[in-house]
């Protein structure tokens, strides 16, 4: 019995250390059937300050066409919550403190976003965030989703 | 001089190889990207700076490129 | 301007650029225009005083690309030192102008107090992401004062590698000046206040032409980052300038062999002492190299380089400058600030000739110059800036103390023994930066 129960309350340990660090997880497959759009970002990074608006904006105009997802980089929660406060998000934020999912995806610099087709394969990676790239990546969509301009 | 050179030369490479193993992901800047981190934080200071000692000094520049264009010196 | 899409010089890949770490967060929109605004007042006792208002302005024509624009007026009054030597008689000297006339009382210093001009000088800079990785800086400066006219351009590259932890970087710069000194430039050599206008013999000492100077500039460098919180630079510079090099106002005073007394040899007025107008090489190549570390710790930031310089003038010089930010409260900060700078002296430099050793009037190839500048000295200055980094505007006030100081030249003899041939000089700044 108290073998079963130090067994017990090790593995409820387990599973709860594991919960607690949990590393992030980004499934492409879970949006099967949509183009996603993946989109590395961090509150101290000025670029992304202007790709937030074009996100939400892609949000509105795909609707369920397309899943837009972005991964925070910051280390603080604090400080990506108090960006969300001033940039307010209409799509999906995981967190990513420690870069794992940055890592798997080879992030470059910031922001960084990764386009899906709807068999979840990878068509297209952006570098940064110019004022010409909302066209370029918005053509980028239309192709992948087979539509005409 | 030919030594000179060569020692240069092993400086850099020296260097360079060095600068491979160091960095951070880009993820990693945030307090390199802080204002007061950049390498010239305070572009009007430094200039008046460099103004004032170019024409008290025989020295000049450095950082970026030499001062000048004043008969001050 | 939209106040929802705030974008930054962090380049799009928030890598680095040029001679600056453009990963530093700005927070601009794109289109709008970034101004902010300096005054330094500069105050040497009984010498120089200066009032320099700059206001800068860029332009963030994108998230990767700037304009920049600065306009600085230098305005100059006061006195300089002229490189004649303090002499155990008051001895008058005209100015430039030619017109008035100054007297030094016995044992102070002669200074030109003609010494006022205002200096109107125009900088823009245009950079721009070529490739990926790749920046491009192209840049260009004006500057004029009355007797000074100042072009320069340049243009630096910036190449990323190392997943952007490298920045390689590299800068010419070529520049023309055009020196219109009043009367025309001096005859090298020649006796100051010892031509016709003085009761002599010989024509004016000012031949009444101008000349010009060029400038060229190469410079290589690579900036590193260390990890999270430190970084650093190193910079290797060339700079060669040729043409007239010679400063048309400063003069070397003449002494007497035996006595060491300045020689009054004007026979129609017997308090111009004499003196003879300086002559520097045609050319100069300096080698600089800079090297600056940066580490963030905790909200501080400590900010060090070091320049070492050598020119075929044969001065040598080392620069250390350290920084170090105290952020003691959210949006506050203080910062001391520390230089220290030492040079030696040019070869040509002497702080005066004994009477019968000076070149001949007009001898070109001879060179010579007692201008305290070139020669050997320490120099010191001790800061503290006070500053506020507020969401809408951020400025700052820092007062700084400078001081030159070099040894009295070994080779005074006689009456040069009872007369400071060296004096310190010190100035006080006050500098004001506002962002707006």
């Amino acid at each position: 019995m108290k073998v079963k129960i130090k067994q017990l309350l090790t593995g409820l340990l387990f599973v709860a250390s594991g919960w607690l660090h949990a590393a992030p997880t980004l499934n492409i497959a879970d949006y099967q059937g949509k183009v996603v759009y993946v989109d590395f970002w961090a509150s101290w990074c000025g670029p992304c300050r202007a790709s937030f608006p074009f996100m939400n904006d892609l949000v509105k105009d795909y609707g369920d066409n397309l899943a837009v997802v972005t991964v925070n980089l910051d280390e603080s929660r604090e400080d990506a919550d108090q960006f969300l406060t001033e940039f307010p998000a209409n799509f999906a934020v995981i967190y990513d403190p420690d870069g794992g999912l940055a890592k798997q995806y080879g992030v470059r610099g910031m922001p960084n976003s990764f386009l899906f087709n709807q068999r979840g394969e990878l068509v297209h990676r952006h570098d940064g965030f110019t004022a010409k790239d909302p066209q370029i990546i918005r053509e980028q969509i239309n192709n992948t989703l087979g539509r005409a301009q | 001089m030919t030594i000179h050179k060569l020692g240069i030369a092993i400086a850099i490479s020296g260097l360079l190889s060095a600068c491979s193993s160091m960095g951070v992901d880009p993820w990693q800047r945030q307090n390199l990207a802080k204002p007061e981190m950049a390498l010239d934080s305070s572009p009007l200071t430094s200039a008046l700076d460099d103004h004032i000692y170019f024409s008290k000094e025989a020295s000049s520049g450095g950082r970026s490129f030499g001062g000048g264009g004043c008969g001050c010196n | 301007m939209k106040k929802n899409i705030r974008l930054s010089l962090a380049a799009a890949s928030c890598a680095l650029l040029g001679s600056q770490l453009a990963i530093a967060e700005d927070k601009h929109d794109v289109g709008e225009w970034d101004v902010s605004a300096a005054l330094l007042f500069y105050s040497e006792p009984d010498r120089v005083n200066a009032t320099e208002p700059v206001i800068s302005a860029k332009k963030q024509l994108d998230t990767d690309e700037t304009l920049s624009l600065k306009l600085t007026l230098d305005t100059l009054t006061g006195a300089s030192a002229s490189g004649a030597l303090p002499s155990n008689q008051p001895q008058t000297f005209t100015s430039p102008s030619g017109g008035s006339i100054g007297t030094t009382s016995a044992g102070d210093t002669p200074l030109d107090d003609s010494f006022k001009d205002t200096r109107v000088a125009v900088n823009a800079a245009w950079e721009k992401p070529i490739s990926k990785d790749l920046t491009m800086v192209l840049g260009g400066n004006f500057s004029t004062e009355y007797d000074y006219t100042s072009f320069a351009v340049n243009s630096s590259f910036a190449k990323d590698i190392n997943n952007g932890n490298t920045t390689l970087m590299t800068g010419l710069s070529l520049g023309m000046d055009m020196i219109k000194p009043v009367d025309g430039k001096p005859i090298p050599f020649a006796t100051m206040q010892a031509g016709r206008d003085y009761g002599g013999n010989s024509d004016s000492v000012k031949d009444g032409s101008d000349d010009t100077k060029s400038l060229v500039d190469v410079i290589v460098g690579v900036t590193q980052v260390i990890d999270e919180n430190s970084l650093f630079q190193l910079n290797y510079s060339l700079s060669s300038s040729s043409g007239y090099l010679t400063d048309p106002y400063k003069i070397i005073s003449v002494v007497d062999p035996v006595t060491g007394a300045t020689l009054f040899q004007n026979g129609a007025q017997s308090d111009l002492p004499t003196a003879v107008y300086e002559n520097r090489p045609d050319s100069r190549l300096k080698h600089s190299v800079f090297g600056q570390y940066k580490r963030y710790l905790g909200g501080d930031v400590l900010d060090t380089s070091y320049r070492f310089m050598v020119d075929d003038w044969d001065i040598t010089s080392h620069t250390v400058d350290v920084h170090y930010r105290w952020k003691f409260a959210d949006t506050q900060y203080l910062q001391p600030h520390v230089r220290v700078y030492q040079q030696s002296a040019a070869d040509f430099y002497t702080p005066f000739f004994v009477n019968g050793q000076q070149p001949t009037a007009g001898d070109k190839s001879a060179e010579a110059s007692a201008d305290y500048r070139l020669g050997e000295f320490m120099a010191y200055t001790i800061g503290l800036e006070y500053g506020q980094d507020n969401p809408s505007n951020s400025w700052s006030v820092a007062v700084e103390y400078y001081l030159q100081t070099g040894d009295e030249p070994a080779q005074a003899f006689g009456e040069l023994k009872n007369q400071e041939l060296y004096p310190d000089v010190d100035a006080l700044m006050l500098r004001i930066v506002y962002d707006f």
